[in-house]
């Protein structure tokens, strides 16, 4: 997400040299906030400007293939007409607005105001997600480690929580089936409740990642062709940003994939939990 | 007979301009990645070439240079839905002959004729 960087490298440099030079701590450490946030809000501009374009491209496909398909039976039906090719095209055309439909839904994550904020628990979340994969999960001879087993209690929008659970769950089967040698399949969660914040560690040891910067950016895959669309790492992204969570890889981890996340408790959630 | 290079990765768009193409006597071959395109290039003479810019595994620019590497004279038009134009002066500078757009403004029968039309 560095490609619509408005802050040059210079002008960070700058900031940086007043941090160095700033005359007290006090004074450092709002240059390093305000920093902070300006950078954050650069990212975030850049999610949406490559968001904006990944959609006009993945609408554009579908759209095309309408156009192509009515533009070509029109020509062809000049000549002679067939309920039976009718018939084709009509499906042809509704599999296409499907499409469009899909990604429609897979963006809703992002979309939806009606959240419900209420507390759940985050363990029970996470074994019934994993529960509903068990038949794939059981096929490729994966076993999942989860921790702790006891629950672990969250003020927050749990459907949302559920969505991100379900997408690091599919790349980490995506990224184990995708190995040539598949023995000893794991994937670990393990959940840690601390004072203020929930931090969370999701790894897998599946192929791994090679493009490491790319990966929260939409509409960027690394997975075989047509079989990642490239959304899911950018949805667990701004999930987490709604509610000043964190997510980054964990580049020391050479056995697969290893995400970290945290995600902070709210005020009003320390009341419900006390 | 005129040979066209048809590189497109997305299964209905391809064949639906692969078979309105051949309709118009025009021998279509028809790649579905950018290394496949490349392959061909090695192998075939083509006299133009309609070259997609999101492919799988390799990009557009990449694609075109490799074209341009084998065959700096044969034809190419970008096929493409929207247009970014850093990729753009890119190419341009790559050398390319023309831009079919795809999507909202998709026109089979228009691609056609702008296909004959550089044939001609």
């Amino acid at each position: 997400m560095n490609k619509v960087e408005n802050l040059s490298h210079k002008e960070i440099d700058a900031k940086i040299f007043h941090i160095k030079h700033s005359e007290n701590v006090a004074e450092a450490v709002a240059l390093i906030k305000a920093l902070y946030s300006e950078l954050e809000h650069q990212k975030q501009k850049a999610a949406l400007s490559e968001l904006t374009l990944g959609i006009s491209h993945e609408l554009g496909q579908p759209i095309t293939n309408i156009r192509y398909t009515v533009q070509y039976y029109r020509k062809l039906f000049e000549k002679t007409i067939s309920v039976d090719l009718v018939s084709k095209i009509f499906d042809s055309i509704l599999e296409e607005t499907e499409r469009m439909g899909r990604l429609i839904k897979r963006l809703a994550p992002l979309t939806s105001r009606q959240s419900i904020i209420e507390p759940y628990n985050l363990m029970n979340i996470i074994q019934n997600r994993v529960k509903a994969e068990s038949i794939r999960l059981q096929n490729l001879k994966i076993q999942v480690k989860i921790s702790p087993s006891t629950p672990i209690y969250i003020v927050g929008d749990a459907v949302k929580f559920e969505q991100l659970i379900s997408n690091l769950l599919f790349n980490a089967i995506d990224a184990i089936s995708e190995k040539k040698l598949r023995e000893d399949n794991q994937i670990y969660i393990q959940v840690k409740d601390k004072d203020d914040e929930i931090k969370m560690t999701f790894k897998d040891t599946g192929i791994g990642i090679a493009a490491k910067d790319k990966i929260f950016e939409p509409f960027f895959s690394s997975k075989l062709p047509g079989k990642g669309e490239g959304l899911g790492l950018f949805i667990v992204w701004n999930i987490l940003k709604m509610q000043g969570g964190k997510i980054r890889l964990d580049t020391r981890y050479k056995d697969g994939a290893s995400f970290l996340i945290t995600i902070p408790k709210t005020k009003s959630e320390t009341k419900e939990t006390l | 007979m005129n040979t066209l290079l048809l590189v497109e990765d997305e299964p209905k768009t391809g064949g639906m301009l692969k078979q309105a193409l051949e309709s118009e006597d025009i021998e279509v071959i028809w790649a579905k990645n950018g290394k496949s395109a490349l392959d061909q290039m090695e192998n075939g003479k083509f006299d133009i070439v309609i070259l997609d810019l999101k492919l799988p595994e390799m990009s557009g620019v990449e694609v075109l240079e490799g074209i341009r590497s084998v065959d700096k004279y044969v034809e190419v038009m970008i096929y493409s839905n929207y247009q970014e134009p850093p990729v753009m002066k890119k190419l341009i500078n790559i050398g390319i002959e023309g831009y079919i757009t795809k999507g909202a403004d998709a026109d089979l029968w228009n691609t056609v004729e702008m296909v004959k039309a550089r044939l001609n």
